[in-house]
């Protein structure tokens, strides 16, 4: 029995420092963006255009970008960004777009589309996995903020 | 207004021709096909009256049961430009073999700053919450019928919940979040015009804060003038029986917050015309909403609503109804979400509708006493709603 009782929580610690890490989402901008780093809270503020419609310095519209499926990057930036469950986020911006005809967030199937449609457009915002921030990458968006 | 709107357009097209942008236009069609039962258990008396002069009571109570198809509305936004956008919303709808469509919006929108921005055409009448939040895409409203205050005239209202002109309208000033509204446009509508073709032009401002997220108070007045020999709005008064002023005051509280799980809406709409000759006459409308979302997908909810047409039991306003009413409603319902394009509803109302007839006389002589009639309805609805 005390066997037992020694093995159970060793097997448990071994699963656990083998599991795969979550991933990791970096919120990226335009190089064109002035603004360097964000919080949590700003990226939420400026990705769901809730206070401001423009950024302050390069007077461009905000361009939230989103992925078109679901994916474990998303659900990281919608649970620990946005604090907000998937069907909350399409609400929020079919509501926006009904009351008032507001764009709403621009959909891409991968982190690669993404990256290319952040450094098109002075005014997007979106997040990658971190792992898809290449050198060729990096020399067309800049890191806001790294979220686990 | 037609002359505003051409400058309005040229000018907003001019200022962004030198911005490069590819048009970004997105289509939705919102649908909302509805089963309803319902059963009068109460009596109508109320048949109309005599050659004499005599009221005609006579039992009306019946039970229906039918599909609905409700509206079927096709929304197109597009961002033309950086700072213009355009959006149209065309309802159609199929009810007792008779096919309408109507365009319930068209406008262009030309935004300059977060507090300032400009919208004309055709667009929701910038009063109270209700109104500009939920108008006809369903699978964004509450509840499956809206409260009688914010009701369409086809649906028994009096509200101009639409309107053709200019707005200007700021968003998001100081750490208060204030928001502003103001409406020129053509005013209060008539039975059976799209749009009234009175020479009067009325006025809507609104202006609000939003202290915290989701939380909106704010204060909505419309003013304008009607017309005699008009029919009022909702087609129970074939001609208006003098001049006046119209004015409509509205206060809002929402707190509609999609990460929390409570939900609440109040608002009351207060309604007064000066007529220049016959006097005053008023009606008022309120109505709270509430709901708690049990789990992500499981909302259930309430709406109360009263509302009293005519200043008194003895006065009508001739804006609302001939006779003088009180209507008081209770729905009890459960919301389904799906997911955010498909929503399933059920609600249960209780409806009491009293209608004072007040004595028939000629000259001196009295030819009937007048009485209430107390009509009470209770209906289940079942409502599916989405959008694509």
């Amino acid at each position: 029995m005390k066997k037992t009782f020694i093995l159970v929580p060793v097997f448990f610690v071994m699963l656990t420092a083998f599991a795969p890490a979550g991933p990791e989402i970096a919120i990226i901008v335009s190089k064109e963006n002035t603004v360097d780093k964000l919080t949590s809270g700003e990226v939420k503020l400026y990705w769901l255009r809730k206070i401001k419609k423009r950024w302050p310095d390069i007077n461009k519209n905000i361009k939230p970008a989103d992925r078109k499926a679901k994916n474990p990057e998303q659900d990281l930036f919608y649970s620990k960004v946005l604090g907000m469950s998937a069907n909350d986020v399409e609400t929020y911006f079919s509501q926006k777009q009904y009351e008032s005809g507001e764009k709403p967030q621009d959909k891409f199937a991968s982190d690669a589309a993404t990256i290319d449609f952040v450094g098109e457009e002075p005014g997007a915002i979106g997040f990658v996995n971190t792992a898809s921030l290449t050198a060729d990458a990096k020399t067309k968006v800049k890191v806001v903020l790294v979220v686990q | 207004m037609k002359k505003v709107f051409a400058i309005f357009t040229i000018s907003a097209l001019a200022l962004s021709a030198n911005e490069s942008f590819a048009q970004d236009t997105k289509i939705r069609f919102f649908g909302q096909p509805e089963i309803a039962a319902s059963s009068i258990n109460g009596k109508n008396n109320y048949a109309g009256v005599d050659a004499f002069g005599h009221y005609i009571k006579k039992d009306t109570t019946y039970k229906q049961s039918n599909f609905n198809t409700g509206n079927f509305v096709l929304f197109v936004t597009s961002q033309l430009s950086e700072r213009v956008s355009v959006l149209s919303e065309v309802s159609f709808t199929n009810a007792s073999s008779i096919s309408s469509f109507n365009v319930q919006r068209l406008m262009l929108r030309y935004y300059l700053k977060d507090y300032f921005s400009v919208r004309v055409g055709k667009m929701f009448t910038p009063i109270g919450y209700w109104n500009n939040q939920f108008a006809l895409g369903l699978v964004l409203q509450p509840t499956i019928q809206r409260p009688l205050a914010v009701r369409t005239a086809s649906d028994g209202g009096v509200l101009q919940y639409h309107d053709t002109g200019i707005q200007f309208e700021g968003d998001n000033i100081t750490n208060a979040r204030i928001f502003y509204r103001l409406m020129l446009g053509n005013g209060v509508g008539y039975y059976g015009s799209n749009d009234k073709g009175d020479t009067h032009m009325g006025t809507t401002m609104q202006v609000g804060v939003e202290p915290i997220d989701g939380l909106k108070i704010s204060g909505s007045a419309m003013l304008d003038r009607v017309q005699q020999g008009k029919p009022n709005p909702n087609g129970t008064i074939a001609s208006l029986p003098d001049n006046g002023n119209f004015h409509l005051l509205v206060a809002s509280v929402a707190y509609m917050n999609p990460e929390k799980r409570s939900e609440f809406i109040a608002e009351y709409l207060g309604q007064t015309t000066k007529f220049d000759h016959i006097g005053t006459t008023m009606s008022y409308s309120a109505y709270v909403y509430g709901g708690y979302k049990v789990t992500k997908y499981i909302t259930p909810y309430f709406l109360y609503n009263y509302t009293q047409a005519g200043k008194s039991t003895t006065q009508a306003d001739p804006y609302f109804t001939p006779i003088p009413a009180q209507v008081s409603f209770l729905s009890l319902g459960v919301r389904y979400k799906f997911n955010s394009s498909f929503i399933w509803k059920m609600e249960y109302q209780m409806n009491n509708e009293k209608d004072f007839y007040q004595n028939i006389t000629m000259g001196n002589v009295q030819l009937d006493k007048g009485f209430t009639n107390l009509i009470k309805t209770n209906t289940l609805r079942m409502q599916f709603a989405f959008v694509f």
